[in-house]
């Protein structure tokens, strides 16, 4: 590496020797190599830090709060145009050669749909409920709903046939896929552990049902990816079962895991031997239309003998209404719908950072569409990527979510920093990583209690809106865009939405 | 450009109702017809909460001769737009008969020309009912100054914008004879001077009449557009009535528990309550919710639905926290049965009712030859399931 190649660093770390105790904890913390333990000088230094990625680790766990990380504070002459963050990719882009991978969710400033939202409350002609001491219900079903029961007078006695397989979730809120592998194996555990303990779902990702899980199956949707990775008869049998098509993070895009990265614990999860590259391809190869989906969905259906709802992920995209639509004539029991600021492991940045839409446009639109259809009432409509807050839940299940999805917000619960540095398999924090030694930093009753506390948290959130809204189950919230109202600065998009603008009392009606 | 009565978003902003109210129900278990009088009485009692913006009265049994057809009673601006309905029906149905509907002047500073026609559906490939709910919305939403208080069969609406006395007055409800009454007086908070808004609201034979706000109003509108009931008359009373249509009607249940099925969905147990009920009522129960959860209205509502399908029926329920008030009641010989926002309603007519407090949620239904569903066990109680 030549002088010429080096960018300045993104953050200065530096350590405050007067504070300092001179434990070593922070070098011992640092995985990226930033901060060392001298033996000679008995203390800690700064070795590199062009490597730091502001993770906080080493503040976190220095006991004499030495540590301070700031932006690095070298100027770029002011260009409105050219941006350091330009410069940066280019010089990194000349340097390699290569596609720019990056972590977690889209980081640009779009604007943020959730944020011209606001909601409506009781007031005189209506009461509030008082959420603490009236019911409120948030049970929600995962699956195909009918039009109508279907109900027999026989001598004398109802006989109501059985409606298509339905999964009871105790809050509308489930944990995306992140599989075993993109995550460690104990924050993987810990977020199993909090599903099933708050009574909701949890998503396999691309990789199988480590074996050492198996009491938890039924708090797991298995994904169904194109790869294949770990799909057998057996982990059909989860909660559910979910094709994955996208991802909101890439749409139109797979995903590698590298051979360095297939452990034994990877291995014995996916079913590849050891060692070997595990590649999803971009599209699944057997599906190719929506006729083959319709394919894929009907033999899902059968090898689990119509005893689990089969589901499709798919990413938010320009034309998600009527892909949606074909979803739903094809015959899947829910649809998982990952908007453009979804979260991933790794994926390239210039895809992460500009395709798809925002997921709030994308269920308004959705909804809207298979209302006009009259098919919407079948499907169960699960959203995601990224809901932020309990509010972000509260405004996607009015704009006609069933249920809202969180990954990334679960991951911040366990330490999370979003560092963005996930692709490198060096997480500080134990959460993104196949390296055992990281790994073992997320401590399971810690975390799990830690994650399940953030599902309740917002669960009672919902509770408190619902009873405020003076409604006392969450179906009444489900595309109830009555209730919400538009503050940002675009009228197109409040149409979009379907949602009036503030202060204005006009009734949208039906249209 | 003159005011229209029938109408409310040809001119006036276009707001949903937001009201509280009164509401009664009178019903002969004999089917002996009974004069207006008492539930206009009933009525008057409950002055307190009304404020004169709109009232009205449902009656069944009205036309004994006529009673194969659907009787459309309408509000009409003037003579172009009664022309255009006459003309809308000609080409859907045949018209028997047709009469203006007498009222008494001078009780009201303004009014429509009320009118009835008296009708057959012509197409054969739609049921009568579904050929009746269409042409009832078409009018309702397209045919500008006309609006149909109601369209059953053997039965009417007689609704308007003023106080329940005067609306009692203007109609002579006194002189009318039915054997099945509901009565609605308004204090709405917005939009007033609509006769339309007034209750009951009518589709085809069921009348409702409603006090209370539905905070699930967007999501009922649109779990009913779905299956082609468009909401346009911003009322949340409209929801109320297409899901009672929808679910006891549209959905093929059997017939003796429909009604039960619609009330279930409409205000269903809680879930810390189903957990608790046999494996048969507990699937019944769950599956109700699931099928028709987005049927489920929220917010405070008492209620009193009326129907002649599939035979005379009188429906008392109410949000599941009842935060409206419902009395019931039946008189000494148990012949007349009652459904009224206070208890002193009631009495104004009869001293010497036996009464009850429904429980929140759970339906009273009084349906001829039936015994009464009480309200004070859930609404399954007493069904073989399986």
């Amino acid at each position: 590496m030549q002088a010429q190649d080096k960018t300045i660093p993104r953050f200065k770390t530096s350590i405050d020797y007067d504070k300092c105790i001179k434990c070593g904890r922070c070098s011992v913390n640092c995985p990226f190599g930033v901060i060392e333990f001298d033996r000679e000088q008995k203390k800690p230094v700064i070795v590199d830090t062009s490597k730091c990625v502001a993770c906080q680790r080493c503040a976190v766990y220095c006991p004499g709060e030495a540590i301070s990380i700031e932006e690095y504070p070298v100027a770029y002459a002011p260009h409105a145009n050219w941006t350091p963050w330009h410069i940066r990719a280019i010089s990194e882009q000349a340097r390699t050669g290569g596609v720019l991978a990056t972590g977690m969710g889209n980081d640009r400033s779009y604007p943020i749909v959730f944020d011209y939202l606001v909601w409506d409350a009781c007031q005189v002609t209506n009461p509030s409920i008082d959420a603490l001491r009236e019911p409120v219900e948030t049970r929600t079903f995962l699956g195909k709903k009918p039009k109508n029961l279907s109900i027999k007078e026989v001598n004398g006695k109802y006989v109501m046939d059985d409606i298509y397989p339905n999964v009871m979730l105790s809050t509308p809120l489930t944990v995306g896929h992140m599989s075993l592998g993109s995550i460690s194996y104990n924050a993987y555990t810990s977020i199993l552990r909090a599903v099933s303990e708050v009574g909701t779902l949890y998503g396999t990702g691309e990789g199988g049902l480590h074996p050492s899980h198996q009491a938890y199956k039924k708090n797991t949707i298995s994904e169904v990816a194109s790869g294949r990775f770990g799909v057998s008869p057996d982990y059909l049998y989860g909660a559910a079962i979910e094709i994955k098509i996208g991802q909101g993070a890439k749409p139109g895009h797979g995903g590698q895991l590298p051979g360095e990265k297939v452990t034994q614990l990877i291995s014995d999860t996916r079913g590849i031997p050891l060692g070997t590259d595990a590649l999803s391809p971009n599209p699944q190869h057997d599906i190719y239309s929506i006729e083959d989906l319709k394919t894929l969905i009907a033999a899902l259906h059968e090898a689990t003998e119509y005893s689990v709802p089969v589901g499709v992920k798919v990413a938010a995209v320009n034309n998600i209404a009527p892909i949606a639509s074909g979803i739903v004539r094809a015959d899947a029991d829910f649809i998982t719908i990952d908007g453009f600021r979804g979260s991933t492991g790794a994926a390239p940045r210039v895809i992460r950072d500009n395709a798809g839409i925002p997921i709030e446009l994308a269920v308004a639109s959705v909804d809207q569409h298979l209302r006009n259809e009259g098919i919407r009432h079948q499907i169960t409509l699960i959203a995601g990527g990224s809901l932020r807050s309990s509010s972000d839940l509260v405004k996607i299940i009015a704009l006609g979510a069933d249920v809202g999805m969180i990954s990334t917000a679960v991951l911040v619960a366990m330490g999370c920093k979003l560092c963005q540095q996930c692709p490198t398999g060096k997480c500080a924090w134990g959460i993104a990583t196949g390296n055992p030694m990281l790994g073992k930093r997320i401590d399971i009753d810690w975390a799990s209690k830690r994650a399940a506390n953030l599902l309740r948290s917002w669960t009672a959130d919902l509770d408190e809106v619902l009873g405020a809204m003076g409604i006392d189950a969450v179906d009444s919230l489900v595309g109830n865009r009555d209730r919400l109202r538009y503050i940002g600065p675009n009228p197109h998009e409040a149409k979009i939405l379907g949602v009036q603008h503030a202060g204005s009392r006009v009734e949208i009606g039906g249209e | 450009m003159k005011k229209s009565l029938t109408k409310s978003f040809t001119e006036l902003p276009r707001e949903r109702e937001l009201s509280a109210c009164g509401i009664a129900g009178l019903f002969n278990l004999d089917k002996k017809m009974v004069s207006g009088e008492p539930i206009a009485k009933m009525m008057a009692t409950m002055e307190e909460r009304e404020n004169g913006l709109g009232a009205g009265y449902a009656a069944y049994g009205l036309f004994p001769k006529l009673k194969e057809y659907y009787c459309l009673q309408l509000i009409i601006d003037d003579e172009e737009a009664k022309r255009a309905v006459e003309e809308f029906l000609n080409s859907y149905t045949d018209i028997v008969k047709d009469e203006e509907v007498s009222v008494k002047k001078g009780v009201l500073k303004e009014y429509p020309i009320v009118w009835r026609f008296f009708v057959s559906p012509r197409d054969e490939k739609v049921s009568p009912d579904d050929t009746m709910k269409d042409i009832m919305m078409h009018i309702n939403c397209s045919i500008k100054g006309a609006f149909c208080l109601s369209g059953g069969k053997d039965m009417a609406v007689f609704k308007g914008n003023g106080w329940a006395t005067e609306i009692a007055e203007f109609y002579q409800i006194k002189d009318i004879k039915a054997f099945m009454w509901s009565a609605h007086s308004r204090f709405p908070t917005n939009t007033p001077g609509w006769w339309g808004g007034a209750h009951p609201f009518s589709l085809l034979g069921h009348a409702v009449v409603h006090n209370g706000e539905i905070t699930s109003y967007g999501t009922n509108v649109n779990y009913l557009k779905e299956f082609g009931y468009e909401c346009k008359l911003l009322t949340d009373t409209e929801v109320l009535a297409y899901i009672y249509d929808y679910i006891a009607r549209k959905c093929n249940y059997p017939e003796k528990i429909a009604s039960r099925i619609a009330m279930m969905a409409l205000a269903p147990p809680y879930w810390k309550d189903i957990d608790l009920m046999t494996p048969e009522k507990k699937k019944w129960a769950t599956n109700i919710r699931i099928a028709h959860r987005k049927a489920m209205a929220n917010g405070p509502f008492s209620i009193i639905i009326t129907t002649d399908m599939p035979k005379p029926t009188m429906i008392g329920h109410s949000d599941r926290k009842k935060l409206r008030p419902m009395i019931a009641a039946l008189s000494e010989d148990g012949k007349t049965f009652y459904l009224a926002s206070e208890l002193n309603a009631i009495h104004t007519i009869d001293r010497n009712v036996k009464y009850w407090q429904p429980d929140p949620g759970k339906p009273v239904i009084a349906s001829l030859g039936d015994p009464i569903i009480t309200g004070t066990k859930d609404p399954l109680e007493g069904l073989e399931l399986a």
